[in-house]
């Protein structure tokens, strides 16, 4: 039971840690697209693709250390919330709000930033949903 | 020691008050790599732009393709309208030109080679000459402003963008680093206007590494671009017309001048602080604002703000309302132009319009890829047709094909040619090819123009967020390169050094 709970745990560390930047490009590549702002898909077309790809890869190493910190959100909220009945209705929610803090704590003027930050956080929150179910079918198995 | 130092700073104060200034000196490189690639265009921009630094008594180096070497140098484009004297080459390139369409050479047959005609040429533009003699001129006067200017031809580089490369006479090249070493021996400021494919690699001269890094040269240095190291610019055509001429030469220097490149004087006022002085940086903003061509033009501190964007700004999308500053002026003023109104939904507007704008090009190389083909099959039915009469057509560069040319025999081709119904679709199809050339130009020079939009609200915001999140070293290099450009074409140093706190914010 304790070797499960750890393996989940870690599992929802380092698949959230991994997957953070890449959410991050998603949810702000189809903001961009859907508004129709965004100078990433002006570099996308004007620019040769090797540059998006470096840039891509220096953000996410540069973001890796905020990424693992919410890897480790994720994982506490997992702890708190997941495994309990009541608490279990909104286990994940500390990781789309976590997200939102970044906003406020790196930006000065966040308000248009904010959409993006939610979206990455709900999609690493879909990420976190599919461990916890696995982990619950199981534990019932 | 003790009583020289006064006596210097007492000499010093007296040329300063006497109104010495440091000599500029303007290089101008010109002319294109071989005589294929070197059109009458690079030519006559190279003229004028000798003319109007001329005039505005900068002294100028020339070097101009194969310097003073009297073999032709140049090519152009007969037209039979701008025919003042028919010549016997011309009547017989009129004669020849059904054969010429036939064989899918009618360019080649309009095209006419000549020595070039710049004045106060100082040598050829092959890339050791030139080298020797960049290195000369600087390492001469190492404390004089100097101004380059480049009207030629540039490739792309695979690698890294300091490796995108001037290309010179005799097919040789220089590369964007391997000028920024030359340019090592200069103490004095350097400006640079490249008006070639791919010039944007060149903004690397500006800083201290010129293969990566954000850290500028110590001696200042910033310029301005056709293109980014990334795109092919306007202004390679064969064609001699003026009236034809959008690149980048043709509005920088015409805003520096006040008149057009016809001597026109020009309808929108290039000096908006009216101080009475176009600055180069005033000169590129008119050309942003009235090149309606396919050239995304940019400067060093353009250059800049673009390489200096953070990781975690790159990715996210801008916001709806724009800052007060001069892109986001140029912004409003371009979409005005193009009855772009200013909503929250303007950028979807642009967007629409440059999908449409790509889509027609797309159809248009449709269209074009189908009538080739179709072009294709009518040539290849008159050849058959030609050869079974007069076989030795099939063999060009060949003692036959020169027994029959030599007898005239080509002047009964061609009349023979005429004569057929096919010849008649034939010609259609090829004036169509170029009306089709026309309409994708077109549709790309209006593309740009949507991407030039997009291009100044990425600058305004850029500018907006180094004020917020960038460093004071970062903000100090941005405001010296803007300095550096927003002198005018005679090199103020004393202005720059001044002015580099006047950085509209």
């Amino acid at each position: 039971m304790l070797r499960s709970n750890i393996i989940a745990s870690l599992l929802l560390w380092i698949l959230i840690t991994a997957a953070a930047w890449p959410a991050f490009v998603a949810a702000n590549f189809a903001i961009s697209w859907f508004f129709g702002e965004g100078s990433i898909i002006d570099a996308w077309i004007q620019e040769p693709k090797r540059n998006t790809i470096d840039d891509f890869i220096t953000g996410y190493t540069s973001s890796l250390i905020i990424a693992a910190l919410i890897g480790l959100v994720a994982v506490v909220d997992f702890q708190l919330l997941a495994r309990h009945k009541l608490t279990g209705y909104i286990a994940g929610i500390l990781i789309p709000v976590s997200c939102i803090a970044i906003a406020f704590i790196y930006f000065p003027e966040p308000g248009h930033l904010l959409p993006g930050f939610a979206l990455s956080g709900f999609a690493l929150w879909i990420l976190y949903k599919l461990v916890d179910i696995g982990y619950r079918l199981r534990r019932v198995s | 020691m003790r009583q020289t130092l006064p006596l210097t700073a007492l000499i010093t104060c007296l040329l300063l008050s006497l109104g010495v200034a440091k000599a500029d000196q303007a290089i101008l490189i010109g002319g294109g790599y071989n005589i294929n690639g070197s059109q009458g265009q690079i030519e006559l921009n190279v003229k004028w732009v000798q003319e109007v630094l001329k005039q505005a008594n900068l002294p100028v180096t020339t070097f101009f393709t194969d310097g003073d070497d009297p073999a032709p140098d140049v090519h152009y484009q007969h037209r039979e309208s701008e025919d003042t004297g028919a010549n016997a080459l011309n009547e017989l390139a009129a004669q020849l030109e059904p054969v010429a369409r036939l064989f899918g050479d009618q360019g080649l047959n309009q095209q006419r080679y000549r020595n070039h005609s710049v004045e106060d040429v100082r040598g050829s533009t092959k890339a050791d000459l030139l080298t020797q003699s960049l290195k000369d001129l600087i390492s001469s006067a190492p404390d004089d402003p100097s101004l380059i200017i480049y009207n030629g031809h540039g490739k792309q580089s695979k690698s890294t963008v300091d490796k995108v490369t001037l290309e010179l006479w005799d097919d040789t090249q220089l590369t964007a680093n391997e000028l920024h070493s030359i340019l090592g021996k200069s103490n004095a400021p350097t400006r640079f206007v490249f008006t070639q494919c791919y010039s944007g690699g060149f903004h690397r001269l500006a800083y201290a590494n010129p293969e990566s890094g954000l850290e500028l040269s110590s001696n200042t240095r910033c310029g301005f671009t056709a293109e980014s190291a990334y795109r092919l610019a306007e202004g390679c055509s064969a064609s001699i017309n003026t009236d034809d001429y959008r690149d980048y030469t043709t509005y920088f220097f015409a805003a520096l001048d006040g008149y057009d490149r016809q001597g026109e004087i020009l309808a929108e006022d290039a000096d908006p602080d009216q101080d009475g002085t176009v600055s180069m940086r005033e000169a590129h903003f008119y050309t942003l604002e009235n090149a309606h061509s396919t050239d995304l033009s940019r400067s060093t501190s353009e250059d800049f703000l673009n390489r200096w964007e953070p990781w975690y700004l790159k990715w996210t999308s801008a916001k709806q309302g724009l800052p007060n500053n001069e892109y986001a002026k140029l912004y409003r003023t371009l979409a005005d132009k193009h009855n772009i109104s200013l909503s929250n939904n303007t950028a979807k507007i642009i967007r629409s319009k440059l999908e449409n704008y790509q889509k027609t090009s797309e159809e248009l190389q449709s269209r074009r890829h189908e009538l080739r083909n179709d072009l294709r099959d009518v040539q290849h039915q008159l050849v058959q047709s030609a050869t079974k009469q007069w076989p030795a057509l099939a063999g060009p560069y060949t003692a036959q094909f020169q027994s029959m040319a030599a007898s005239g025999v080509l002047i009964n081709v061609a009349t023979w040619l005429r004569e057929q119904s096919a010849y008649e679709t034939l010609v259609d199809l090829q004036n169509e090819d170029d009306n089709i050339d026309g309409a994708l130009l077109d549709a790309e020079r209006n593309a740009t123009q949507m991407q030039k939009l997009f291009y100044f609200r990425k600058l305004a915001n850029l500018k907006s967020q180094l004020y917020q999140h960038g460093d004071a070293s970062h903000i100090s290099s941005y405001e010296k390169l803007v300095s550096c450009e927003s002198a005018p074409l005679i090199f103020d140093e004393k202005k720059v050094l001044t002015t580099s706190t006047d950085v509209d914010k």
